[in-house]
């Protein structure tokens, strides 16, 4: 693929992601998301700053995500100081509008640089600096090996039992997670909604969550200082979750306590002082 | 004897002498290339977009490594049911997938630089999952909780530098939350998600960009992926700098900072200098210390430079003084407040010091005890560094009449501070964190170093007449020695890293164990905080993270002595009073446990001392205060609401 033809082609990625993300479904939404965030941006701004001859694939494939983040961080204050917000459409439109603008600048800047080949050899050659290391314009380490599309595929497919013993951590994970929080928390909470009324009695909004159909029926008892049950409900377990308004004495020191069936012994219990 | 980082030949006879690959007599180790690459002509061009690059054994490496993956996955299960074997599996696993990458690259039959950097960013991946696998479904490290609130507050508001009081100098240094938030924003993923991403691919960059900055400095590919594998050893690799915290967001574009000025230092011209001055900007926006940290790397290279280079160049400090023009103007324009953020650990540090010259007693850090096998390790690991670096430094001392390679130097001169920063975690309370923290720098440079070393352990270099090539089974053994190597560095970084030997493995709750200390209870009871935010909130440790990230409430870290003692007395009732605290955490479970971590609370003036649980009749105590209100109940945890809003 020409140099054009792939220029064309990431404008037409970094369009098409802008509108998925905007306009499209779930998946496509996650798909244009993550290669605007992490991919597109970055490989115009690599076009855009350096020669391609000057820098190799890993770095490139490198360069791509960094500047990516880059455009994020610091689009994302020029977004703040401009006061347009750091909302989905606008970070969209910047992801998108600056690797279009990249893109164009690139071109721009090749029809009008001088050879990029004349720019390689100069390099090459050294720049006078010699004390570190002669001017490395392009990749080390050796002569890189390559062999046919046949052979690398065949070499390749490993990599695709690799991804899949790993997808079977993460879903080993998940699992062991899953059932090592497959129990829930019960638990009882009470919060004052309102101040006591002429008859001396204040609104407390009582919540029980996390309840367990095999530990029901549930019963709530409300009792005051003087340890006497002045409530006593049973409680529907199948929603999962139970709230109810009660009148409780505003002078008094109130005890609330849920017990699972067949236990004497309170399960939880929450306290509310004399009312200010 | 003879090394070069590239193929090379030894002199006849086998002389102590240095070889640069390029030259045959020339004396010293070295970074440099061997050849200047030449221009590829449109014709090769042509040809290679029909071929693929040889990636050598890399995917079946690799496949291997993801089972060790498998294999830490189901040591984390047996840890979450508490099986016996639990503990095995791990370090079979780690082993697994670390040993057979750091052996390939060690092998004298390394495809190139494709094979090696496929093998590195796959190492990258597979150890990464394994971080992630830990706890898949959420963040529980107080760090990453504090940087949650703080992405989910840009995608609350839309704005930036939105007060965040769970972690207050991070919202000058928005760069992470801002990366999670576009990410949420626009993939519709949760924060979390978009978190764990995020922090997977900064987490990936920094490694591909240590990976092309060896290079640049003229290393083989098999140096630049060893280093990756040696830095993978680093104490906080695994998790601090792949977690979702800020410095993993501002450590590629350190690296970055620095390939850009050695681009920009061997004729790349002012494009690299401006790509440095763009990636300086981004690590100043994410992390402070990384910015620090940044200007004092460009420091040492320039510095290094001057010192070696003939001619001298006094232009080679232009990177750090823009760097540091960078940082300083980001702190007084937009983060003063982090001086004094910085500056309590410095001085606590120097008081340490101060008392230890005066000979006084500075006190012990208050971690849990260690064991002395995870001391062991980690000496023999420390001590295998030194030796490594002993190696290279001899080497680099017999060719120092050539020219000298500044980034060798360079390397060797951090790898120095590396070994002086490990000194610095004897030096009282924040001694170790400091030590570990600064280990995150200044592994790189030793990560070189030792990589260097390392192929000259194994014999990995080639030499170029066939009769004096090492016998296999001598290069084997070579290769087994330098695995062996890393393996026992990476063995040191798992036992005296992050987490701490006592939650390596998820499972059920431990007192003031972090990671280990989040669980159903305590998440549910700070979400239920959430509906009525915004007040001060006091606790151990755990409660003051949930309750301040997920609760939204104001932490108090100064609660420790209310807690303490089966009464509640008016000097109690006055510090409530004075702290302001709503909201009180009470985990009823730190009657059970003592803390793992040496310490309940924050400011805990009992860390390190805790030789039994805190009493029941202590933590009863709330019960009886006239004054609160125990508002809620989950069995493990219970919040009480004190009576001075």
């Amino acid at each position: 693929m020409n140099r054009l033809a792939s220029r064309l082609a990431l404008a037409v990625l970094a369009l098409g992601s802008a509108a998925a993300v905007l306009y499209g479904p779930g998946p496509l939404v996650v798909a244009g998301g993550l290669l605007l965030a992490f991919l597109l941006p970055g490989l115009a701004l690599t076009d855009l700053i350096v020669r391609r001859r000057t820098v190799t694939g890993v770095e490139r494939a490198v360069l791509g995500p960094a500047l990516s983040l880059a455009l994020v961080v610091l689009g994302g204050l020029a977004l703040h100081a401009t006061g347009a917000g750091l909302t989905r459409a606008s970070w969209a439109w910047l992801l998108a509008g600056t690797t279009l603008v990249a893109l164009v600048g690139a071109a721009f800047r090749q029809r009008f640089s001088p050879d990029e080949a004349k720019v390689v050899a100069e390099s090459a050659a050294g720049t006078g600096d010699t004390p570190l290391g002669g001017g490395v314009a392009v990749a080390t380490g050796g002569p890189e090996t390559t062999v046919g599309p046949g052979r690398f595929l065949l070499k390749a497919l490993p990599l695709v039992l690799a991804a899949a013993v790993l997808g079977g951590a993460a879903w080993l994970s998940f699992d062991s997670v899953r059932q090592s929080t497959a129990t829930p928390v019960t638990a009882l909470s009470v919060e004052e909604t309102g101040r006591a009324g002429v008859n001396n009695l204040r609104p407390v909004a009582v919540t029980v969550t996390g309840l367990v159909e095999a530990s029901g029926p549930y019963r709530l008892t409300v009792a005051g200082s003087d340890g006497v049950v002045a409530e006593d409900r049973t409680i529907d377990v199948t929603a999962g979750t139970w709230t109810r308004t009660l009148l409780v004495p505003a002078n008094d020191r109130i005890r609330i306590d849920l017990y699972r069936a067949g236990e004497a012994a309170p399960f939880r219990t929450t306290l509310l002082r004399r009312a200010v | 004897m003879v090394i070069a980082i590239r193929p090379a030949s030894p002199q006849p006879g086998g002389s102590d002498t240095i070889t640069l690959p390029a030259q045959k007599t020339a004396p010293h180790v070295t970074l440099r290339p061997a050849t200047p690459p030449q221009p590829e002509s449109r014709a090769d061009r042509l040809r290679r977009m029909f071929r693929g690059p040889d990636l050598g054994l890399a995917p079946a490496v690799l496949a291997l490594s993801a089972v060790g993956a498998l294999l830490v996955a189901l040591a984390y299960d047996a840890g979450r049911d508490q099986r016996g074997s639990a503990m095995v599996i791990y370090w079979l696993g780690q082993v697994v997938v670390f040993s057979p990458v750091a052996a390939r690259l060690l092998s004298r039959r390394l495809a190139g630089a494709a094979e090696a950097f496929v093998l590195v960013m796959g190492l990258a991946i597979t150890q990464y999952v394994t971080k992630w696998i830990y706890s898949p479904d959420q963040f529980r490290f107080p760090d990453e909780l504090q940087h949650w609130l703080g992405t989910t507050l840009i995608m609350e508001t839309g704005r930036l530098f939105e007060p965040n009081p769970a972690l207050p100098p991070a919202v000058n240094f928005p760069g992470l939350a801002e990366m999670g938030a576009a990410v949420s924003s626009l993939t519709g993923l949760s924060v979390t998600a978009a978190g764990l991403t995020v922090a997977g691919i900064a987490h990936l960059v920094f490694v591909g960009a240590l990976f092309v900055t060896v290079q640049r400095a003229g290393a083989t590919a098999a140096v630049a992926g060893l280093t990756c594998v040696v830095y993978a050893t680093a104490l906080h690799y695994l998790f601090f700098n792949s977690m979702y915290l800020y410095q993993t967001a501002a450590l590629p574009f350190l690296m970055f900072t620095v390939w850009a000025y050695r681009r920009w230092r061997t004729g790349g011209g002012w494009r690299f200098a401006l790509l440095g001055v763009v990636t300086t900007a981004v690590t100043t926006v994410a992390h402070h210390v990384t910015a620090f940290m940044l200007i004092g790397t460009l420091a040492l290279l320039a510095v290094t430079e001057l010192a070696v280079a003939k001619p001298r160049r006094w232009s080679a400090l232009l990177g750090p003084l823009a760097a540091f023009a960078v940082v300083a103007a980001w702190i007084w324009f937009v983060a003063r407040d982090v001086i004094g953020y910085l500056s309590a650990p410095v001085d606590r540090i120097a008081e340490t010091v101060h008392l230890l010259m005066a000979d006084k007693d500075a006190g012990a850090a208050p971690v849990a005890s260690v064991q002395l096998w995870q001391l062991a390790v980690q000496g023999l690991g420390l001590l295998a560094l030194g030796l490594l670096f002993l190696v290279i430094l001899k080497s680099a001392w017999t060719g120092r009449k050539q020219p000298k390679d500044v980034w060798l130097w360079a390397a060797l001169a951090g790898s120095v501070v590396f070994f002086l920063g490990n000194g610095v975690r004897f030096l009282g309370a924040s001694g170790p964190e400091i030590a570990g923290r600064l280990s995150t720098f200044t592994y790189v440079p030793i990560s070189i170093v030792a990589a260097l070393a390392l192929v000259r352990v194994a014999g990995t270099v080639r030499e170029r007449t066939p009769a004096t090539e090492p016998a296999g089974r001598r290069f084997v053994a070579g290769m087994l020695a330098g695995t062996a190597i890393a393996t026992l560095l990476l063995a040191g970084a798992r036992a005296g890293g992050w987490p701490p030997v006592y939650g390596l493995l998820p499972g059920p709750y431990l007192a003031a164990g972090f990671e280990r200390s989040v669980d159903d209870s305590s998440v549910t009871a700070a979400q239920w905080l959430a509906a009525d935010p915004g007040h001060r909130l006091g606790g151990d440790i755990t409660g003051v993270a949930l309750g301040s990230t997920y609760g939204r409430q104001d932490p108090v870290r100064e609660a420790a002595p209310l807690y303490e003692g089966p009464v509640w007395t008016p000097q109690d009732r006055q510090l409530a009073a004075d702290l302001a605290i709503d909201y009180l955490w009470v985990d009823r479970r730190m009657a059970t446990q003592v803390p793992a971590s040496g310490a309940y609370f924050e400011n805990d003036p009992k860390a390190g001392r805790w030789t039994s649980p805190i009493p029941a009749a202590d933590l009863a105590k709330f019960d009886r205060v006239e004054t609160a209100d125990r508002v809620y109940d989950n069995g493990n945890v219970r919040i009480y609401r004190m009576g001075n809003r």
